[in-house]
């Protein structure tokens, strides 16, 4: 049901009833944010409560959403900021360090409870655990999620041209590391 | 059993089984369960809400400059009575007549005194009173 729901059905049903409008925005959005996020934060159980944040502050903020703006680029917008405060918190913990993440991939195998990839794939993400914060989230967007350019935009409050330097930096550092190790 | 993300790149992550049926219900029921956000209200009620509040912090300086005005002229009439009682008390002190006040002294030494009563009368009087004798003897 949710591949046939679009913003613009959301919107009109916000208009009406917020309680049914939210209920077609988690139907249509909840997989995709919780991919998004988990992505970023790599942990399932921080990935599921960065995403009852994300949906609780949509719930909390739906008065104040503009028919006007996106849907897509609105509920993005949130769960990227609870999927990198998690990972400030978790920067604030040294026990838990991204260093550590990466550690625990380059230890997973196949078969693994939470990690399912391949050898390239788990080196990728190993790569990808490597970048600076901003630069992992412009890569994952625009490679996992293929949001263009524009939309990734609002969603970070960021310029198109400095995304797309970001985007570049991204994959020639992911590049090296893959050559390199 | 492998939930993959269904959008484009390959996703290596995995999901605890069951996941994603439940995932929904649990949003509904940790979200639309909190408090209830405020409905959106109109850019014309907003304007009104907007101008009441603008209309009501003019009465309230003008309120404000009414009651410091009235202030500052009650300042000034204690300031005027001020200045004009600085002589005042010597103009007091030229103004005593003392002979005046000797005179009035003088008057109450002249009251006349009540003649053709003796003590005897005065015990009659006050035993006719109901006072006893042997109280006015022990008061004389």
């Amino acid at each position: 049901m949710s591949g046939n729901i679009t913003d613009k059905d959301i919107n009109d049903l916000l208009r009406v009833s917020y309680e049914k409008g939210f209920r077609l925005i988690v139907e249509r959005y909840s997989q995709k944010l919780y991919w998004h996020i988990r992505r970023l934060v790599i942990i399932h159980d921080d990935a599921d409560d960065a995403l009852q944040n994300t949906f609780l502050n949509a719930w909390r903020n739906i008065s104040s959403f503009r028919s006007e703006s996106s849907v897509y680029t609105w509920l993005y917008a949130i769960a990227t900021n609870e999927a990198l405060a998690i990972i400030n918190k978790r920067k604030k913990n040294e026990a838990e360090s991204f260093d550590d993440l990466a550690s625990v991939f380059a230890n997973s195998r196949e078969g693994d409870s939470f990690f399912d990839g391949d050898e390239a794939e788990r080196k990728l993400q190993e790569a990808i655990l490597h970048l600076p914060e901003k630069q992992r989230v412009v890569f994952n967007l625009r490679y996992y999620d293929e949001m263009p350019y524009e939309e990734m935009s609002k969603v970070l409050d960021t310029s198109v041209g400095a995304l797309k330097a970001s985007y570049h930096h991204a994959a020639k550092k992911i590049e090296d590391f893959l050559l390199n190790t | 059993m492998k939930e993959h993300d269904e959008i484009p790149g390959k996703n290596p992550f995995k999901v605890p089984e069951g996941y994603f049926e439940s995932l929904n219900d649990r949003i509904f029921s940790a979200t639309t369960g909190a408090a209830k956000p405020e409905k959106a209200v109109n850019k014309v009620f907003r304007l009104r809400t907007a101008m009441a509040v603008a209309a009501t912090v003019v009465v309230l300086i003008a309120a404000a400059f009414s009651v410091r005005y009235l202030l500052k002229s009650s300042d000034k009439q204690v300031v005027i009575s001020t200045a004009s009682l600085n002589p005042y008390p010597q103009s007091l002190l030229e103004d005593i007549d003392i002979s005046m006040i000797e005179e009035e002294v003088a008057a109450l030494d002249k009251v006349p005194a009540i003649t053709g009563i003796n003590d005897k009368d005065i015990i009659e009087y006050l035993v006719n009173e109901n006072i006893s004798e042997t109280d006015i003897y022990d008061r004389l």
